[in-house]
């Protein structure tokens, strides 16, 4: 048995994202010296979802900087969801890796040899399967970058974004109008989280705990039974393997 | 506890066969029994490997990321102990990268222009560029410089440096992209473009040495030495110009020009000057940059001069490490081929592919159990820690640019750790260096084997006196020619027989300069290679008088107010024991790095497209 990673206590409130607080600070913070930079981190997530539809999230860390390698601890409510196996995408080239824990991922991914680090902003895209009614969380726990120098910055605990996980609905009705009644989507909840300091290159000990750019956790209204609904998540699920077959072969 | 699922990848698709493979291969047929393969550039590249193949790859890098969070002591955490880079008892993030940053891969822009053959393989590894881009790239240099006055000056001159381009140069490096493909990269030579120059033999291009009188010497065997580069994957690119027949200094050749012409060779850093010789047109080449790596030949100082002109390393290995098959002769008693090339690490990753025991050059039976692994491993930045190194002041042109790079060179030896001593040479030393060169008395003696064994049937003038008969040949130099011509068998006996008195005194030379390190407990001796594209004194007889090995590394350029000759490179040269080049390699490596003295020349930038 693999000795567990570190494991950090997952963000189960909802409507809640905790700023960034800086747990180490980067070696040699000199702005000039070329150490990780993170400005914010965020969680997206939809709001609300059905069991059984798949729910994609986006992790991204904006405003990096020199970020050679990183690892992300994402907890998320694994009553509630599901990690779909290998859905975790990465920036192209490197290695990744990813372990999967009771209600935790990690994701590693490295630059190779002598390449350069990334940049700018980093998406990681997941996805999971909601496979119990409830108000699920997904949190960021910990972003660890490391530098092209080997410096490294560590930033805990960060964001999370929750969805409500409503029941599977009942067995759709043969004769149910599949156009009717399914609500547009709303905008996606966002978690959004800045790093004091790291933006200019001198991250502090402590972050702000307000800028909260949250919403929507609750914004969309619970539809149970709706057939158009169902019909509107397979065609989601559709079109994401499709996308996500186009981009394998890429 | 619920099992974890671990899913690891490599997202570009190149890696995966360029980093998963395991061992190395060793293509079939080499024509040298080869020592080991040599492993990917020891110990940087393969200190933290942990599957055993030498290099970092995939495999490491899941073995490291499995292991993340174990902590010392533990069964997990010895298993990959090697990858606590930091050594703070726990698999970290960082200790995943520090693994990864050795993995021989770059994914950023690739620039051809003084590119490394480390910095083309990670950039083959990462797919940003193919051996087909290389090669064309440099193809297309060659076309755009190479015969282009592209010196402004009044007085400038088209470098001249290459005689022939490889037709089968692109399937060649299509051949190399496939082997990358499929079995990774198999050797650190794989895929990247050599010129040789034109007096080694090349089943795909004619060997003229130079000569118009040979143009048409398509031989049907490769020189051992090419073919030692070709199993290491290496694309043979182009034949490089020379001094006719490998005579002298100043790369004046025939070949592919009517009877009664001939042409010179220039450095693309001063081009109203040449290139120096006679591995001049490898020397103009390397330093433009129209291939990757080069390859000469050194009798009297034929590979270290055009690397002092040129702002290159060069290696002349030790007479018995490489061999001579299958290359134009000039005095076997002193020939040797080996590396011209932009950096010492270059010089070493080319030295590796053609050492072996080669049967058909009995000299290369000396090598037998001294010949390393790969000289890369003596590529350490501290390597002169600790060292004794001499030099004779006499050796020392009083000249102000050789005066002021060789005092900062002395300085830099020292601060590196170097213990630098001026050494009074025993009797007989003057003696080592005043023996005069095999190429009179041994010429037409060798020759006259090159052309039984080799020499295509085509080739009509296969004599001394029928080359002069054609015409087609540096005219000037008749007398030269027709005095090796006159040279009798009895007279290249009592010369280079085996008690012969140029045998004689190389045998006594290497005694009295071992003896000079040993008993100064010295590790190398050194001195300036020459002067502003000038030859200085007896300094290039030193090695091939004694047959040791001497690597020569730039120390600097002439600036105006030395009143010299501003531009020029010189180079500091370390003449070492007999196959000891791995100590000189770490030597010249470390002042390398110390100084980074080799300048790229201005005048042959990247190409705009």
């Amino acid at each position: 048995m693999k000795p567990l990673r570190r494991r950090l206590p997952r963000a189960r409130s909802s409507a809640t994202a905790v700023a960034l607080a800086l747990a180490a600070v980067a070696l040699g913070a000199s702005p000039a010296s070329a150490a990780p930079v993170l400005a914010s981190a965020t969680v997206t997530a939809p709001a609300t979802a059905t069991v059984g539809d798949v729910v994609d999230v986006s992790v991204v860390l904006t405003g990096t900087a020199d970020v050679y390698a990183y690892d992300l601890e994402v907890g998320f409510d694994d009553v509630a969801l599901d990690y779909v196996a290998d859905s975790a995408t990465s920036p192209s080239g490197g290695f990744d890796d990813v372990q999967v824990a009771d209600g935790s991922l990690s994701i590693l991914h490295t630059r190779l040899g002598s390449s350069p680090a990334l940049t700018g902003d980093l998406t990681v895209d997941l996805q999971f399967t909601a496979v119990a009614a409830g108000s699920a969380a997904v949190s960021i726990d910990s972003v660890e970058l490391i530098g092209a120098d080997g410096s490294s910055l560590v930033v805990t605990p960060t964001a999370s974004a929750v969805v409500a996980v409503a029941a599977a609905p009942v067995a759709p009705q043969p004769s149910a109008s599949p156009t009717a009644g399914a609500p547009a989507p709303s905008a996606s909840p966002t978690a959004t989280a800045p790093v004091t300091g790291a933006a200019a290159g001198r991250p502090t000990a402590t972050g702000s705990r307000d800028d909260l750019a949250f919403t929507g956790s609750d914004s969309w209204p619970l539809v149970a039974g709706s057939a158009g609904l169902l019909v509107l998540g397979l065609l989601v699920v559709a079109a994401v393997a499709l996308r996500r077959r186009a981009a394998a072969t890429r | 506890m619920t099992p974890r699922r671990r899913t690891a990848t490599v997202a570009a698709t190149s890696i995966i066969s360029a980093l998963a493979v395991g061992g190395l291969v060793v293509a079939p047929g080499a024509a040298a029994d080869d020592a080991p393969v040599a492993a990917f550039l020891a110990p940087y590249y393969t200190e933290l490997d942990l599957t055993g193949d030498d290099q970092v790859t995939a495999a490491d890098l899941e073995l490291v990321s499995a292991a993340l969070g174990a902590t010392s002591p533990s069964a997990e955490f010895d298993a990959v102990a090697t990858a606590d880079v930091d050594a703070d008892g726990v698999i970290t993030v960082a200790d995943v990268a520090a693994v990864s940053q050795r993995a021989i891969y770059d994914d950023g822009e690739f620039q051809l222009v003084e590119a490394s053959a480390v910095d083309m393989q990670a950039a083959m590894n990462a797919g940003v560029v193919s051996s087909v881009d290389l090669t064309t790239d440099y193809l297309a240099r060659i076309a755009a410089y190479d015969t282009a006055k592209v010196d402004p000056a009044a007085d400038g001159r088209p470098l001249h440096s290459i005689i022939t381009t490889n037709d089968e140069a692109l399937a060649a490096a299509a051949a190399a992209d496939a082997t990358r493909a499929s079995q990774g990269m198999t050797s650190m030579l794989l895929g990247v473009p050599i010129a040789v120059k034109d007096n080694y033999d090349t089943l795909d291009m004619p060997t003229t040495a130079g000569c118009g009188c040979w143009d048409a010497n398509q031989t049907d065997d490769d020189a051992t030495m090419v073919a030692g580069l070709r199993d290491a994957g290496a694309v043979i690119l182009a034949k490089a110009s020379l001094d006719e027949f490998a005579y002298g200094f100043a790369s004046e050749y025939t070949a592919g020009q009517p009877a009664g012409q001939t042409t010179l060779v220039a450095s693309p850093y001063v081009t109203s000057r040449t290139a120096g010789g006679s591995s001049g047109g490898t020397g103009a080449a390397i330093a433009a940059n129209l291939a990757g790596i080069g390859f000469g030949t050194d009798t009297g100082g034929s590979i270290r001069i055009p690397s002092s002109y040129n702002q290159l390393v060069g290696v002349r290995p030790t007479v018995g490490l490489t061999s001579r098959t299958g290359i134009v002769p000039l005095a076997l008693s002193q020939d040797t081929g080996g590396p011209l090339a932009r950096s010492v690490t270059d010089a070493a990753i080319a030295l590796d592919a053609v050492t072996g025991v080669d049967a058909s050059d009995p000299v290369t039976a000396e090598q037998q159990g001294r010949v390393p692994t790969s000289y890369t491993a003596a590529l350490d930045p501290t390597a002169l820690e600790g060292t004794r190194i001499g030099y004779v002041a006499s050796m020392v042109s009083t000249d102000a640019t050789t005066q002021r790079l060789f005092a900062a060179s002395l300085a830099t030896l020292r601060a590196q750790g170097a213990t630098v001593v001026a050494v009074t040479p025993p009797a007989g030393f003057a003696r080592v260096l005043s023996e005069s060169s095999g190429s009179t008395n041994e010429f037409a003696h060798d020759l006259a084997a090159y052309t039984r064994d080799h020499l295509a049937p085509e080739v009509t003038a296969r004599t001394i006196p029928e080359i002069q008969a054609s015409g087609r040949y540096v005219q000037s130099r008749a007398s030269i020619y027709t005095a090796r011509a006159a040279v009798t068998e009895a007279q290249y006996q009592a010369w280079a027989g085996p008690t012969g008195s140029h045998t004689t005194q190389i045998a006594a030379g290497q005694q009295l300069v071992t003896g000079m390190l040993d008993g100064g407990d010295l590790d190398a001796l050194i001195y300036p290679s020459a002067v502003a594209y000038n030859s200085f004194s007896t300094n290039m007889r030193l090695s091939p008088n004694t047959g040791m090995p001497a690597v020569t590394v730039p120390m600097g350029q002439a600036i105006a107010a030395d009143a010299t000759v501003t531009g020029a490179g010189i180079n500091l040269e370390f003449l070492g024991r007999d196959y000891d080049e791995s100590t000189l390699i770490g030597l010249g490596y470390a002042f390398e790095q110390a100084t980074h003295a080799r300048t790229s020349p201005a005048l042959y930038g990247p190409l705009t497209k």
